[in-house]
């Protein structure tokens, strides 16, 4: 059983006799590691990514973005076939239909929707609208303070 | 004396584990918003020139509130009248993006700017100025903590090129340059103990 914890490096950890270092929920406290396993199969998802954005800008005639989505499928199924995590602020820049890369002006369209008869802030919605008709939906208004829990947790950058 | 609680907790239940995650080379937080120098005196400058300004006369400086205005004026082209009398006009875009407006909306906004046709000056307010916005923003509308601002005849030549003077520079087309990978690890916990893991399922 897997679960996120936002806090525990802010929880003050008693030292142990060998070193251990323990926090109050009994959660044993291990330093970050300085390299990760899987390094190269993150450097080719992010070779990938840019290269779909570059041609995505770049080409600002060609309206079907094929090489750019070709670039972004591969992106895709390699990272399932690894099992590599993205940050959802990546994942969200990427149309699950057509793999076009989300940039405002180019591939998508964005405003924020209000359906309800009050036009109450609680029912605003982010609406995400892919070239292909695809929509992403955010309903913000629920909780304007949500954070991932990639947001929520600072994540420790490793160092090149 | 210790209680059954501590008692309990003497032993780990949990290992702290971090894994690999790959973050969007583009979102640099250091290298997408600007950096502002000299920020409470931007905020100032903003404050006495724009909102204070808009408080008394709401109709004397060309302006957009909210993200679906600002968006759509963004993404929209300067009119032929303007082309044919100046050059595109330059507008300024004050985003409150220290406080608590959700991150979701403020994702697209750095790249929105810099594909714009329009020349946007991208100005993050510190933190605590969304009460500024709150007062000059007109009751109907929702300003989402961001404020538009078209430079035209009726705006102050000497604020502009104060708040130009201290926004920082940011890369104009990222996409053209290759960013080394962000690879992070993300904390999590697992149970030490496998039986226990088991049952619980």
């Amino acid at each position: 059983m897997v679960k996120g914890t936002a806090t525990n490096n802010a929880m003050p950890a008693r030292n142990r006799g060998k070193g251990q270092n323990i926090n109050e929920d009994g959660v044993l406290i291990v330093p970050p590691p300085k390299s990760v396993s899987n390094k190269d199969h993150m450097q080719r998802l992010n070779y990938l990514f840019q290269v779909s954005t570059y041609h995505t800008m770049v080409d600002a005639s060609d309206e079907s973005h094929a090489l750019s989505r070709i670039y972004m499928r591969n992106l895709d199924l390699i990272q399932k076939k690894t099992k590599s995590s993205l940050t959802p602020g990546m994942k969200r820049q990427i149309c699950k239909r057509c793999h076009r890369v989300q940039i405002p002006m180019r591939t998508q369209d964005i405003s924020i929707v209000n359906e309800s008869k009050e036009q109450t802030r609680k029912s605003q919605v982010l609406e995400v609208r892919c070239r292909c008709g695809s929509k992403k939906r955010f309903p913000f208004g629920r909780d304007p303070t949500y954070k991932t829990h990639a947001e929520k947790s600072s994540l420790v950058y490793i160092q090149k | 004396m210790s209680s059954l609680k501590q008692l309990q907790r003497k032993s780990a239940i949990k290992k702290q584990v971090y894994k690999p995650i790959l973050d969007n080379p583009y979102t640099d937080e250091a290298h997408n918003w600007p950096y502002v120098q000299e920020q409470s005196l931007i905020a100032e400058l903003v404050r006495s020139h724009v909102t204070t300004v808009l408080q008394q006369a709401p109709d004397s400086l060309d302006v957009r509130f909210g993200f679906n205005d600002v968006v759509k004026f963004l993404q929209g082209s300067p009119s032929k009248d303007d082309l044919v009398a100046s050059p595109p006009s330059r507008v300024f875009l004050f985003v409150c993006n220290r406080d608590s407006i959700p991150s979701v909306l403020l994702a697209q906004i750095p790249i929105l700017a810099r594909v714009s046709r329009y020349e946007v000056v991208l100005v993050p307010l510190p933190r605590g100025f969304i009460s500024h916005l709150d007062e000059c923003c007109p009751a109907n509308q929702y300003h989402d903590g961001m404020l538009l601002v078209v430079e035209n005849s009726n705006f102050d030549i000497q604020f502009a090129s104060q708040v130009v003077k201290r926004v920082g520079h940011v890369t104009p087309q990222p996409w053209l340059k290759f960013n080394e990978s962000r690879i992070a690890v993300i904390a999590s916990e697992v149970s030490l103990n496998s039986k226990s893991a088991k049952s619980s399922k």
